[in-house]
């Protein structure tokens, strides 16, 4: 039988242990992946003894508490805290989700944090996430008018042609679903992934934009688009109940359809 | 930094919140002194970026709140329990403010009451009314 073995500088060592200081008699072990690009070393799990009693009830609050008082070199994005700008997105306890917004109270035991899985990691908690940004602006996400050129008046949508960009325009772009996708993890270069191609379709669906056919036609590759098989875990992982999964089947209808 | 900021300069605020606050605020500023960066990596070190942060903003909530104690009036989100009325014989003016070390030094300058070009005309404030 084959065997496979992650290189030698990729094995998850176990890392540091800290203690709980404050005596408190609520805590929770904390493992956290670490690794530093500066050191010449192994990425670790290090665990934290949290004090619970004295913690805000979301994940985000666990790594606050935790830079603040235990380790400041402990490295996470965060920007808004509130579920509204995506930075912080990272695997908690093997599901990738937004830690501002995840509560830690249904979680039992031992908790564990990674950063999003397939990424390149640039330090602790933070994925790269260029190529993502770069597959996003290849979808040119803006609104392309002919009409828009000539007007300096509003173009105006209809209440209805608005609503077709519900469950689309909420998307905060924090990857958790593209870094659950298994087309993703190992097509990631070329497959555009669920998160750009749900993207895609709020442009390709805005019945202002006359760019319609073109957008299509950009997306309708069997790498970029043919690659979703339709797994779910996108669905299954999206922090904002967003269900990318059925925007890429639309694309692959009105491309069957048109 | 951010308590004392939240509790005795809040939107509403009065002399004696703000004057508690004036001395509150200087405790964090004096532990400036003794400040670290334990991080000492070349990248992503949010634990630098931080420490930079809090020295431009613990300067900021110092000026910010001297300047609030020193304007006995209400404009706009300086809402003082205290002065409730907005005084614009005394207070049509711009706060400046110089931090150095503990000490903030307050002063005014006028708002200007003319426009750059003659293309639009000047517009004087008016209180807010709701
Ligand atoms: S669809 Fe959901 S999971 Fe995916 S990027 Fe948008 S908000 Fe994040
Ligand atoms: S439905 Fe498609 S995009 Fe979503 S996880 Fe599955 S393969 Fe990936
Ligand atoms: S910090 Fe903005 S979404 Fe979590």
């Amino acid at each position: 039988m084959v065997q496979f073995s992650l290189p030698q500088n990729s094995k998850i060592l176990k890392g540091k242990y800290y203690k709980d200081k404050s005596g408190s008699n609520n805590l929770k072990k904390i493992n956290i992946y670490r690794w530093d690009p500066s050191k010449n070393e192994n990425p670790r799990i290090d665990t934290f003894e949290v004090n619970m009693n004295e913690c805000g009830p979301k994940v985000l609050d666990i790594l606050f508490k935790i830079k603040n008082e235990i380790d400041p070199s402990l490295t996470f994005r965060r920007s808004c805290a509130h579920g509204v700008c995506g930075s912080c997105a990272m695997n908690v306890d093997g599901v990738n989700t937004l830690s501002c917004t995840k509560s830690h109270s249904d979680i039992r035991g031992e908790l564990n944090i990674y950063p999003l899985p397939h990424l390149k990691v640039v330090k602790d908690l933070v994925g790269d996430l260029n190529n993502l940004y770069k597959q996003y602006e290849s979808i040119e996400p803006w609104l392309k008018t002919k009409v828009g050129e000539k007007t300096t008046k509003e173009i105006k949508q209809s209440q209805e042609d608005r609503e077709k960009l519900d469950g689309y325009y909420e998307c905060i772009l924090c990857a958790c679903c593209s870094t659950a996708c298994p087309s993703y993890w190992w097509n990631g270069d070329k497959y555009l992934g669920p998160a750009v191609l749900l993207q895609a379709y709020r442009w390709i669906n805005d019945s202002r934009d006359e760019d319609k056919k073109e957008r299509l036609q950009k997306v309708a590759d069997e790498l970029k688009l043919y690659r979703c098989h339709t797994i779910m875990n996108c669905t299954n992982s999206c922090p904002k109940g967003l269900n990318p999964a059925k925007a890429i089947g639309s694309i692959k209808k009105m491309l069957a359809t048109s | 930094m951010q308590k004392t900021m939240q509790s005795k300069c809040a939107v509403f605020r009065t002399e004696k919140t703000l004057k508690e606050g004036m001395k509150e605020i200087r405790k964090p500023f004096e532990g400036m002194e003794n400040i670290s960066v334990q991080d000492k990596s070349l990248l992503f070190n949010t634990d630098l970026v931080e420490t930079l942060e809090f020295d431009n903003l613990i300067r900021q909530a110092m000026t910010t709140i001297d300047s609030a104690y020193h304007r006995k009036e209400s404009r706009g989100a300086h809402a003082r329990e205290d002065f409730k009325k907005r005084d614009d014989k005394s207070y049509m003016t711009h706060t400046l403010a110089w931090q150095k070390g503990n000490e903030v030094k307050v002063a005014y300058r006028p708002v200007h009451a003319k426009t750059l070009t003659n293309d639009v005309q000047y517009f004087p404030p008016k209180e807010r009314v709701y």
